[in-house]
C-alpha cells in the first residue's frame, strides 16, 4: 500500500509533479543529446584524422623520427609490405618514403619553404587517406615516369609560393606550368639532393598546417630521381576495427609481424651463410652493440686469426677509425665470430648494423684492424646460431601516433560527464525543493501517520518512493526522446558549416550525433543515484517531524 | 479496572521562562469511561493528551496505560504502543486524502500486519457502524466534514485500541454532524464498552460526557462524574 500511497501522492498536485517530470525528462534529453552531439563531433574529427592523415596503424624502424626520417628505413620493407597487405585484418595499406627538403620558388613569390616530401604509392594512398578526393585543382598523379615528376601540393602552400592567385572577381587561378625545385632532400648517406618537379595537383586538407607542409610525389619517381632502391620509411594501414585497436590487438599484430619477419631474417641469414660463411658463425644480433663481427678471408689471413682449425681466442682485436653513427670515430673491441668469402681481395670486417643483420648491411665498409695481445678473447662460440631478435619493426596504433586525439576524446568525455552531473545536480535541487514543499504542505498528514503508528522507516520509504518514482517516470521519457533525436540527427547529420567549427584544427562541419549504447545505462545509473540522493534530504526532513506538533500544524 | 493511571505527572517546557503545562496530575480512568477533559486554552489539556497518547513524554511522574508505563518507552516502542493501543481522532480529521474511506480504515490494520480477510471484514463492519456503508470507496474530498470525522472514528477503532483519544473532535463540525458523531461514539461506548477520552471546549461534548475533568494551569481543579448523559 506504501507504493500505492506514494504513487497517488505524486498525482495530488499533477501540475507540480508534471513539471518536475518534464524537467527531469528534458534534463536527461539535453544531457544525453549533448553527449551524443559531442561524441559525434569527436568521432567525426577522429575518423577524419585517421582516414586522411595518420591511418589506424603505422610501421616504422624502431628509431624512426618523423622530423628526421634519415636512413631509418623499414627493414625488409618489401616482405613487410607484402605481409601487411596480405594480413586478413588489413583493409588497405600504403608505403611511403619520407624526406625533409626545401621547396624553392624562383617565380612568383620567391623564397624557400621548408616542406616534408612524401613519396607515395598514388593508388594505395588514395585508398588509405583519400588524397585523390581532396584534390581541388589539377590532377592526381595521372602519369608516371615523367622526366620532370609531378607533385601534389596544398592550397595554402600554392598561395605561399604564388602558384595560386586570384583575379579581380576573386576567382582562383592556378599556375600548373611552373616548375619548382625540391632541394636539400636528405639522403641516407647524409648527403642531399635536389630535383625539379612540376605542380600536378592542388589538395585541400582539414589541417591547414599540414596543407602548407606536405608535398606528395610518386615514390617510384622520387626514388628513381634520387638513385635509391626500394627503401620505405613507413607503411600506413587501415585495418578492421582500427578505431578501437586495442593494446592487446596491437601487441598481437606486432608479435605476428615480428615472427614473420624473424622467419624471413632467419631464412636470409641461412642464405647468406650458405653462400658466404666459410667458418664459424654469423654475429649474434642483439639489441644494441654486440661487438661481434665477421671478417673476410683476406682479413683472417692478415690477422692470423686461425689456429688449429679454430678462431684464436687468446687475443683482443680492436677496430679504430670506425663509428656506428658515422659522426664520432672511436676504437672498439670486437670479437670475430666467423669468416666469410666475399670474393674481395682487400681485408674487410663486417658488422651488424644496429640490431639488424641483413643482406644489405653485410656489405659494409672494410676497416682497419689493430691487434693487441692483451687478454683472452671471450664469448666466442663457433657453434652458436645467429640470434635474430625480432625487435625490428615498431608497430604504432593511431593512439600512439597521435595520443592527443585520445586525450582530447577522453577530456571531452569527462567534461560531458561533468556537464551531465551538473544537469542532474540542478534537477536534484529542483526535486529536493519540490519535495520539501510537498512535505511542508503535508506536515499534518505526516504527523497523523506517525501518530497512528507508522514508523520512521515507512515514512522515509514513502517519501523516497515518491521522489524516485517521479525520476523513474521522467528518465525513460528523456532517454526515449534522446534516442529518437539521436537516431534522427545521426542519419541526417547536423550541418555546422555556417559556424566557426575549427576546421583548421581538424573538426568536421557535419556532425552525426551518436552515442555508445552503454552510455544510456551510465546515464540511467546516474539518474537513479541523483533521484535517490535528491530523495534523502526531504525524507529525512519528514521523519524529523514531531508527530504531536505536526498533527496540529496549520 | 484502570486502563489509564497517572501519578505525580509533570511536564515542564524549558525556555527563558519555564512553563509547567502539566502540574502534578494524578488521574485514573477506567475501561468504558466516556470522559471529557476541559479547560481554557493553555490549561494543559493537549499536553496531557499528548502524554497519554504516547506522543510526548513527561518531565517526571508516570503514565501507566493498560499496565505499561509509557513514560519510559523508547521512540520505536512508543510507535508500536500507539499503533496497538490508541485510536486517534483529530480535530481536522486528518485522513489520508489519496485513499478512499475503506483504504483509510484499512491502512492502520495494514501497519499492524493483519490479514487481508480480517482487514476487509473489519473495515466494512466499522464503516457500517459509523453509518458510512454506502461511502466505502469515496475519497475524503468527496465527503462532508462530519462524514470524514466518522471515517476517522472508524479508523481509530480499527486497530482495536485500549482507548480512543479524541482531540477537539467536533471543533470543525456543524450541530447536526456533531450530534450524529456523538451519538455514534456514545453508542460504541455503551454497546462495545469502548473507552473515549476527549479534550474539548464544545459544550455539546461536555454535556454528553459521563465524566468531566477540568484542568487549569496544568492542574486538575475538578473531576465530576455523572450518572447519566444528556441526550
Amino acid at each position: 500500500m506504501l507504493l500505492q500511497i506514494s504513487w497517488r501522492n505524486i498525482w495530488r498536485n499533477p501540475l507540480r509533479s508534471g513539471l518536475i517530470i518534464v524537467a527531469i525528462a528534458l534534463g536527461i534529453w539535453a544531457a544525453v543529446f549533448t553527449f551524443a552531439f559531442s561524441f559525434g563531433m569527436m568521432e567525426s574529427r577522429t575518423r577524419d584524422i585517421l582516414e586522411t592523415q595518420i591511418s589506424h596503424v603505422q610501421f616504422h624502424h624502431p628509431e624512426f623520427e618523423r622530423e628526421d626520417p634519415g636512413s631509418n628505413f623499414l627493414p625488409l620493407s618489401q616482405e613487410l609490405i607484402e605481409k601487411v597487405e596480405n594480413d586478413p585484418a588489413t583493409l588497405t595499406s600504403t608505403a611511403r618514403y619520407l624526406a625533409n627538403g626545401i621547396l624553392n620558388s624562383t617565380k612568383g613569390r620567391k623564397g624557400t619553404f621548408p616542406v616534408q616530401i612524401l613519396g607515395i604509392q598514388p593508388a594505395n594512398e588514395a585508398e588509405v587517406t583519400s588524397l585523390d578526393n581532396r584534390i581541388i585543382a589539377g590532377g592526381y598523379f595521372e602519369k608516371e615516369g615523367r622526366r620532370v615528376p609531378e607533385v601534389v601540393i596544398g592550397k595554402s602552400l600554392a598561395e605561399e609560393i604564388g602558384a595560386l592567385t586570384y583575379d579581380e572577381s576573386g576567382k582562383e587561378i592556378y599556375d600548373f606550368k611552373r616548375k619548382i625545385t625540391l632541394s636539400n632532400i636528405q639522403l641516407p648517406n647524409s648527403s642531399s639532393a635536389a630535383i625539379r618537379v612540376k605542380i600536378g595537383g592542388i589538395y585541400k586538407a582539414q589541417n591547414s598546417q599540414l596543407e602548407k607542409l606536405q608535398v606528395f610525389i610518386n615514390k617510384d619517381d622520387l626514388l628513381r630521381k634520387l638513385n635509391l632502391g626500394t627503401e620505405v620509411h613507413e607503411i600506413a594501414a587501415l585495418i578492421q576495427d582500427g578505431k578501437t585497436l586495442s593494446k592487446e590487438k596491437k601487441v598481437s599484430y606486432q608479435k605476428d609481424l615480428q615472427e614473420s619477419q624473424s622467419t624471413v631474417v632467419k631464412q636470409l641469414t641461412k642464405k647468406i651463410r650458405s653462400q658466404s660463411l666459410i667458418f664459424g658463425s654469423l654475429p649474434s644480433v642483439d639489441e644494441g652493440w654486440t661487438a661481434e663481427v665477421v671478417i673476410n678471408k683476406v682479413m683472417s689471413q692478415k690477422m692470423q686469426l686461425m689456429q688449429d682449425s679454430a678462431i684464436r681466442t687468446d687475443r683482443t682485436y680492436k677496430i679504430s677509425g670506425f663509428s656506428l653513427n658515422e659522426e664520432d670515430e672511436k676504437t672498439f673491441t670486437v670479437y670475430p665470430t666467423g669468416i666469410i668469402d666475399d670474393g674481395d681481395v682487400k681485408p674487410a670486417v663486417y658488422m651488424p648494423k644496429g640490431n639488424m643483420l641483413y643482406e644489405a648491411d653485410l656489405i659494409g665498409k672494410p676497416m682497419r684492424i689493430t691487434k693487441a695481445e692483451t687478454e683472452k678473447i671471450k664469448n666466442i662460440k663457433l657453434e652458436s646460431e645467429a640470434k635474430m631478435v625480432a625487435q625490428t619493426v615498431k608497430v604504432e596504433s593511431w593512439s600512439d601516433l597521435a595520443p592527443e586525439i585520445e586525450v582530447i576524446d577522453n577530456q571531452f568525455s569527462s567534461s560531458m560527464r561533468i556537464f551531465v552531473i551538473i544537469i542532474l545536480l540542478a534537477l536534484g535541487f529542483g526535486i529536493v525543493n519540490t519535495m520539501l514543499m510537498a512535505i511542508l504542505e503535508r506536515t499534518r498528514e505526516l504527523g497523523m501517520l506517525m501518530s497512528i503508528g507508522m514508523n520512521k522507516a515507512k515514512v522515509f520509504t514513502m517519501i523516497m518512493l515518491e521522489t524516485v518514482m517521479m525520476t523513474f517516470i521522467g528518465a525513460p521519457i528523456g532517454m526515449a526522446l534522446a534516442a529518437l533525436t539521436i537516431s534522427y540527427t545521426g542519419q541526417t547529420g547536423i550541418d555546422l558549416s555556417g559556424l566557426e567549427t575549427g576546421a583548421e584544427f581538424g573538426m568536421s562541419s557535419m556532425v552525426y550525433p551518436s552515442i555508445p549504447i552503454t552510455y544510456y545505462g551510465e546515464v540511467a545509473v546516474m539518474v537513479i543515484i541523483a533521484g535517490i540522493l535528491a530523495a534523502i534530504y526531504p525524507s529525512l526532513r519528514a521523519i524529523r517531524l514531531k508527530p504531536a506538533e505536526a498533527v496540529r500544524a496549520i | 479496572m484502570n486502563i489509564i493511571e497517572t501519578k505525580n505527572l509533570y511536564k515542564t517546557y524549558e525556555g527563558v521562562v519555564p512553563v509547567t503545562a502539566v502540574n502534578d496530575v494524578n488521574l485514573e480512568i477506567k475501561k468504558g469511561e466516556f470522559t471529557a477533559i476541559v479547560g481554557p486554552s493553555g490549561s494543559g489539556k493537549t499536553t496531557l493528551l499528548n502524554i497519554l497518547g504516547g506522543l510526548d513524554s513527561p518531565t517526571s511522574g508516570s503514565a501507566i496505560v493498560d499496565g505499561q508505563d509509557i513514560a519510559h518507552l523508547r521512540n520505536n516502542e512508543l510507535i508500536d504502543f500507539r499503533l496497538n493501543n490508541i485510536g486517534f481522532v483529530f480535530q481536522a480529521y486528518n485522513l489520508i486524502p489519496v485513499l478512499t474511506a475503506r483504504e483509510n480504515v484499512e491502512f492502520v490494520m495494514l501497519l499492524q500486519k493483519r490479514s487481508k480477510e480480517e482487514r476487509e471484514a473489519r473495515t466494512k463492519e466499522l464503516l457500517e457502524a459509523v453509518g458510512l456503508g454506502e461511502l466505502l470507496d469515496k475519497r475524503p474530498n468527496q465527503m462532508s466534514g462530519g462524514q470524514q470525522q466518522r471515517v476517522a472514528v472508524a479508523r481509530a477503532l480499527a486497530p482495536k485500541p485500549t482507548f480512543i483519544l479524541a482531540d477537539e473532535p467536533t471543533a470543525n463540525l456543524d450541530s447536526q454532524s456533531t450530534a450524529t458523531l456523538l451519538d455514534i461514539m456514545a453508542e460504541l461506548n455503551q454497546k462495545e464498552n469502548i473507552t473515549f477520552l476527549f479534550s474539548t471546549h464544545d459544550q455539546r461534548v461536555i454535556d454528553r460526557a459521563k465524566r468531566v475533568i477540568t484542568l487549569e494551569d496544568g492542574k486538575i481543579v475538578s473531576d465530576e462524574t455523572r450518572e447519566t448523559t444528556v441526550a
